[in-house]
């Protein structure tokens, strides 16, 4: 036998190579469990889990939305949702022992929750078994949502869905930020301040006076620098902010209106969106230089996936659809475009990595992209919609 | 203004294209190791290539005499830190790509690299500057397989050492490869002599007596190492060799052939499939069990059985090196330093050997737990039979301890097959629940114990995955025969990228596989050069790489 050893051998490690080189049990929907129900919006004042049929079960009064703010009409609050940031600093995972739930889990809700368990894993069998969603799960992260009229953070807790608390930041906010331990949300307000909140004791702890029209925010993976983008066509700049100061240490000029910024899981580049400008721009983080500029209509949200190989670029092109524009990140080329709903604002790369969701403002409606397949599913929700938080 | 911007672009578009530098293209020019590996700096001296579009005239334009100069075909590079800024020495120049070197007095730490041609300015891309960081040429021009190494014969006989030119201990070689550090002036001929830089030569995992380490007299940053093949260097075909400068950064590894008598390696080793020119056939099936533990609030074991077949094609190579078949021999390690996450559907250059094709359009296997049939189609390459979640999944595992009966119909080009595989329990992974973070510095060693003593063959593999820069460093460790144990060295973990403080943006992971003789049979299949069937358990953990 050992005279075959090396043939063995080959056979043998191609068999290890295989499987570890991810040609096929890692290259998979890893964590394929209804993902549908796993984002909230707000449709018509009431946060929502969605899933094209069923919604938070509000109308019983149990959970009571006079405690929260969310807002009717979209243009009041736009895609301006956060939620937490990914494990392992879910937001609950500090507070939970506080909570106090003012309502009960959604509808039916022994299915309304992917387990816990499943979403920390770094790997699954794929593909991935069916499996039946799990009871709520008290360790789902929490979110914070920006209501732009009444000057106001609701934090929310997810499991079950019910307001932790209302926090008053400086006027017109528009879009929040968390440091990835989970200590610190900085609000932007148009008002020209940035907010800084203490999640620890939900209070805002800081307001930093600027004169450039905050708008878009994002914080790096270190949780030591934000950069916020201006909606201002005078004092069009983007600002770092070092968190730890909390001060303004550098700010670059750019076109006019920057709305909002997002950052390359690296943290190297720096996604500007103009909607107004029709153009996206990349600014390299280290120097501040702007590098590389792109023409496309109406960019609002960018979302990476986690190698942050790839960019999915909403662009509001008008009419009765939308597109989402899937963008390589290494060569910087648009590489392919799909179709989905009017008007498309937030998007999200699910942590299966397959599936892309996106919030059709103006179409009032939801849009599911398998990045495997193309297939672009549309729900209308009756009603537009706003906001996009994973409840990972 | 809207409409004035968008007018603005698309005349851009049309007029003024400048350079693109890819994302993270800045790379040495030999390694290809990703820049966000500790193997992945650029060293001062050292040459160094950028990928893009746009960079340079379509038709290359190459240095032809010293002294060099800041620009070439209209073609410069700026690398700026802070208020610092030094120019790059191009030596090659075309639309996609550069070869320039590093001024030996470029800032050390984080730059910004931009490319100037024709006076328009490229986007800027960061990169690493070093003292020292070495990269091995390459055969392959992939940064791994077999280097570009010379067996000295005489001053006149030097051919490049291939598995069939094979080199002997006692050899003197010479390793060609770029990043020893610093010389007094990178625009002039090299001045010959070996450079103050602390190098060390590991063939096999053994260090090996350096007689020189220093530029080439030939050609402005580019290094020789000279070296002799230790008397005790491990014989094969593919004995991975690496270079570690200044005591801590290791290059990326290639390989040399080494025979006890500078015969060709294949007259001593088989030739392994896929690797060999021909058709070869292959079925695999698995059992893969990784514990999971770390950013989970309790261990979760993950359990998949899987079955996979094909058929390659593969193409004669002067230079024959399969990424993962081309393994390095018993008791040594290999690495990989690439762009992509391997664990979730990169490959590495080369891995697919030729042509994959369907080796039988319809399986059987049969079993302990009854008979399934399966299509032999290549999507998904790898078919789930069974899997369990601890307690949260119910346990639908199908490939458990026995003897297996597995056929394939066979497709039009490849006729039927059949054959018995025995598979016996896998071995035990004595001291996997103790591990947890790994210290890349330090030996780390691996023990087991069970499933077939003596008939089985063990394989030790890390994977640090880092997602957010897009960048998996591999190694591969062969146990000798018999062994129970096996301490993976702290040289082929270097270029492992620490995990991060939130698990999900790494991934990193130990595995053990075996492979019990009597789960492999040769398979006679008509239309295939040779195949095989082989049965195998991997068991894998999570850990910390710190």
């Amino acid at each position: 036998m050992k005279q075959l050893f090396k043939v063995f051998y080959a056979i043998g490690i191609l068999g290890l190579a295989i499987l570890l080189v991810g040609a096929g049990p890692f290259d998979c929907d890893c964590h394929n469990p209804d993902l549908t129900r796993s984002w909230v919006t707000c449709i018509d004042g009431h946060p929502t889990l969605t899933d094209g049929t069923e919604t938070i079960d509000y109308k019983d009064g149990k959970f009571n939305p006079n405690d929260y703010a969310c807002p009717k009409n979209p243009l009041e609050s736009p895609e301006w949702v956060h939620g937490s940031q990914p494990a392992p600093f879910p937001l609950s995972s500090q507070t939970s022992a506080n909570a106090s739930p003012k309502g009960r889990a959604a509808a039916g809700g022994t299915v309304a929750y992917v387990p816990r368990i499943l979403l920390d894993l770094p790997f699954g069998p794929s593909p991935f078994p069916k499996i039946g969603l799990s009871t709520c799960d008290a360790t789902s992260p929490d979110i914070l949502q920006v209501n732009h009229v009444n000057s106001l953070v609701t934090r929310l807790t997810t499991c079950p869905f019910a307001v932790k608390k209302t926090i008053r930041v400086a006027s017109r906010p528009l879009q929040i930020a968390i440091t990835p331990d989970g200590q610190m949300a900085l609000v932007t307000s148009f008002d020209n301040a940035i907010n800084f909140i203490d999640l620890n004791t939900n209070t805002v702890v800081f307001t930093l006076s600027v004169f450039f029209n905050p708008h878009g925010i994002a914080i790096t993976s270190d949780g030591k620098t934000a950069y916020v983008a201006s909606f201002d066509n005078i004092n069009s700049l983007i600002a770092t902010i070092d968190i730890a100061s909390r001060t303004v240490t550098k700010t670059v000029q750019t076109n006019a209106y920057p709305q909002s910024v997002f950052l390359s899981p690296d943290d190297s580049q720096l996604y500007i969106t103009f909607p107004f400008g029709n153009a996206m721009f990349i600014m390299d983080t280290m120097t501040g230089i702007v590098g590389n500029t792109f023409a496309i209509t109406a960019p609002r949200g960018v979302a990476f996936n986690s190698r942050g190989s790839k960019a999915f670029i909403t662009s509001a092109t008008g009419g009765s659809s939308g597109s989402v524009l899937q963008f390589d990140t290494e060569t910087f080329q648009v590489e392919r475009t799909y179709s989905v709903g009017a008007g498309p604002t937030d998007i999200a790369v699910m942590y299966d990595e397959v599936t892309v969701v996106v919030v059709n403002n103006e179409g009032g409606s939801t849009s599911t992209i398998n990045l495997k397949t193309g297939q672009v599913t549309t729900l209308a929700l009756g009603a537009p919609a706003a906001g996009l938080a994973i409840l990972r | 203004m809207g409409r004035i911007l968008l007018y603005l672009f698309s005349v851009g578009c049309v007029v003024a294209q400048p350079p693109l530098i890819y994302n993270r293209k800045v790379l040495n020019a030999a390694s290809y190791v990703p820049q966000s590996v500790p193997g992945g700096a650029i060293a001062r001296g050292s040459t160094f290539s950028i990928f893009g579009a746009r960079l340079g005239p379509a038709t290359p334009v190459q240095v032809s005499q010293f002294p060099l100069t800041g620009a070439l075909g209209n073609v410069s590079i700026t690398v700026t830190q802070g208020t610092t800024v030094v120019n790059a020495i191009p030596t090659y120049v075309r639309d996609s790509q550069i070869n320039a070197i590093m001024p030996s007095n470029a800032p050390l730490g984080a730059v910004s690299i931009r490319v100037t041609y024709n006076n328009f300015k490229s986007n800027p891309m960061t990169a690493v500057i070093s003292a020292s960081t070495f990269g091995i040429f390459t055969a392959r021009g992939t940064g791994f397989g077999p280097g570009i190494l010379q067996n000295f014969v005489s001053q006149s006989v030097q051919p490049i050492n291939s598995p069939t030119i094979a080199a002997k201990p006692g050899q003197a070689m010479t390793l060609w490869g770029t990043g020893l550090g610093a010389v007094a002036s990178d625009v002039v001929a090299p001045v010959v002599g070996s450079l103050a830089t602390p190098v060390e030569v590991f063939v096999g995992g053994v260090s090996a007596p350096i007689l020189y380490s220093g530029r080439t007299p030939c050609c402005a940053g580019i290094d020789q190492i000279v070296f002799t093949v230790p008397a005790n260097a491990p014989l094969g075909c593919w004995v991975p060799v690496a270079i570690r400068t200044a005591g801590s950064t290791v290059s990326n590894i290639v390989t040399m052939a080494i025979t006890s008598d500078g015969s060709s390696c294949f007259d001593s080793f088989p030739y392994p499939p896929l690797v060999k020119a021909g058709t070869h056939g292959a079925f695999l099936a698995m059992r893969v069990t990784t514990r999971q533990d770390t950013g989970t609030k309790i261990p979760i074991d993950v359990n998949g059985d899987y079955q996979t077949s094909y058929a390659a094609q593969v193409e004669d190579s002067p230079f024959p090196f399969h990424p993962l078949l081309s393994g390095p021999p018993p008791g040594t390690c290999t690495s990989y330093s690439v762009k992509g996450d391997l664990l979730q559907g990169n490959e590495l250059a080369d891995f697919v050997a030729g042509t994959r094709t369907v080796l039988s359009s319809s399986i059987s296997i049969s079993g302990p737990k009854g008979l399934k049939t399966i299509p032999g189609a290549l999507a998904p390459l790898f078919n789930l039979l069974g899997s369990s979640l601890s307690n949260l999944l119910p346990n639908t595992l199908y490939l458990d301890p026995g003897t297996y009966q597995i056929s394939g119909t066979g497709t039009a080009s490849y006729g039927a097959f059949s054959a018995t595989i025995n598979s016996p329990a896998p071995l035990t992974w004595t001291n996997r629940d103790q591990l947890s973070v790994v210290d890349r510095s330090k030996p780390l060693v691996i023990r087991w114990s069970g499933g077939s003593p003596g008939a089985q063959d063990v394989f030790v593999a890390g994977f640090g995955v880092d997602l957010p820069t897009n960048t998996t460093t591999v190694f591969g460790c062969v146990a000798p025969d018999g062994a129970t144990s096996f301490t993976v060295p702290p040289l082929v973990m270097a270029n492992l990228p620490a995990s991060r403080p939130n698990p999900l943006q790494s991934k990193s992971v130990i595995y053990v596989a075996s492979y019990p003789d009597s789960g492999f049979a040769n398979l006679n299949i008509p239309g295939v050069t040779n195949a095989y069937a082989a049965f195998s358990f991997v068991n894998g953990k999570t850990v910390i790489f710190q």
